[in-house]
């Protein structure tokens, strides 16, 4: 359980430090700004939309855990 | 359609310089994926593909798991992008003002609404449900300013930025989706292995948790629709 967590706020504080960084020395733009330009593209739009959705569906209303397993 | 197509000097004339009668300006050379018209915003790009197979491997997870709400609506979707691909589907090109206030509103009220619902009820389900209905009506448009060339330029520190976000998800999706074999291999195997699922789902069952996912969850929404429009 640990070493998950432990994972996933490595992805998140490693990201975040990366961005801190790389904003500071104009090596990259803020994440509003690539989000912004990102979205331009209807494809890439609604994929991360539809994305967003199903997080919230699968942690709030779906099928969250397999205890039998998964596969 | 493809990203390897030259790319010439464009004349371009925005809203702004046709009402101020300015005349018409030329476009420095863009990166090839710059968008500067409405055919522009269905192209395929490597972003294009790559949205594609993370909705594909999302939605292939899905049906290894037997959610089937789950990846029937995500397959329905990832059919929908694949056709649109394809100039066959009909969008339409929206102008959107003011809608900021109307959009948090909503976003209040579902809030509320899944704060006291129940998790998996069908009062929450509705929510949800109703929420990513209208936030993909209200994305699927084009938005005019888009062939007016109001977007950023996707440069280099542009692609940089979408390079760390791509790593530090890939990584932690490589991570769930290692967690997910190898607990499904063994009869202990979730707890041994556990995926952010695991781990969220019984934090979740606690009102403050839920409450606290829920405005993570509805900040991510207004803030991707807010990037919708925003030049």
């Amino acid at each position: 359980m640990i070493r998950s967590t432990v994972v996933f706020l490595m992805c998140g504080v490693a990201l975040w430090v990366l961005l801190r960084a790389g904003v500071r020395r104009e090596a990259m733009v803020t994440s509003a700004r690539m989000f912004e330009r990102a979205m331009a593209n209807r494809t890439v739009r609604i994929a991360m939309v539809v994305l967003w959705w199903w997080l919230g569906w699968h942690f709030l209303v779906g099928q969250t855990v397999d205890p039998s397993g998964g596969f | 359609m493809t990203s390897t197509e030259p790319h010439p000097r464009r004349v371009t004339r925005s809203a702004h310089d046709e009402a101020a009668g300015l005349p018409a300006r030329v476009a420095h050379a863009e990166p090839a994926h710059a968008l500067r018209s409405p055919a522009d915003a269905r192209r395929i790009t490597f972003g294009t593909i790559a949205w594609l197979v993370v909705l594909a491997a999302v939605t292939g997870v899905q049906l290894s798991r037997r959610a089937w709400p789950d990846s029937i609506t995500l397959a329905v979707v990832l059919g929908l992008l694949v056709v649109d691909l394809t100039g066959r589907l009909r969008h339409g090109s929206i102008t959107v003002a003011r809608t900021g206030p109307a959009i948090i509103g909503a976003a209040v009220l579902v809030g509320l609404i899944l704060f006291v619902a129940p998790r998996h009820g069908a009062v929450a389900g509705l929510a949800v449900v109703a929420s990513g209905a209208a936030a993909v009506a209200y994305s699927w448009p084009d938005r005019p300013g888009d062939a007016l060339g109001e977007r950023p330029i996707w440069d280099q520190p542009t692609s940089r930025t979408a390079f760390a976000w791509s790593a530090a998800w890939i990584a932690a999706c490589l991570w769930e989706l290692a967690m997910f074999i190898l607990g499904s291999k063994e009869t202990d195997g979730r707890n041994r292995y556990p995926a952010a699922s695991d781990i969220l789902d019984p934090v979740l069952n606690h009102p403050l948790e839920k409450a606290l996912f829920v405005v993570v969850w509805l900040a991510a929404g207004v803030g991707l629709l807010a990037r919708t429009d925003r030049r």
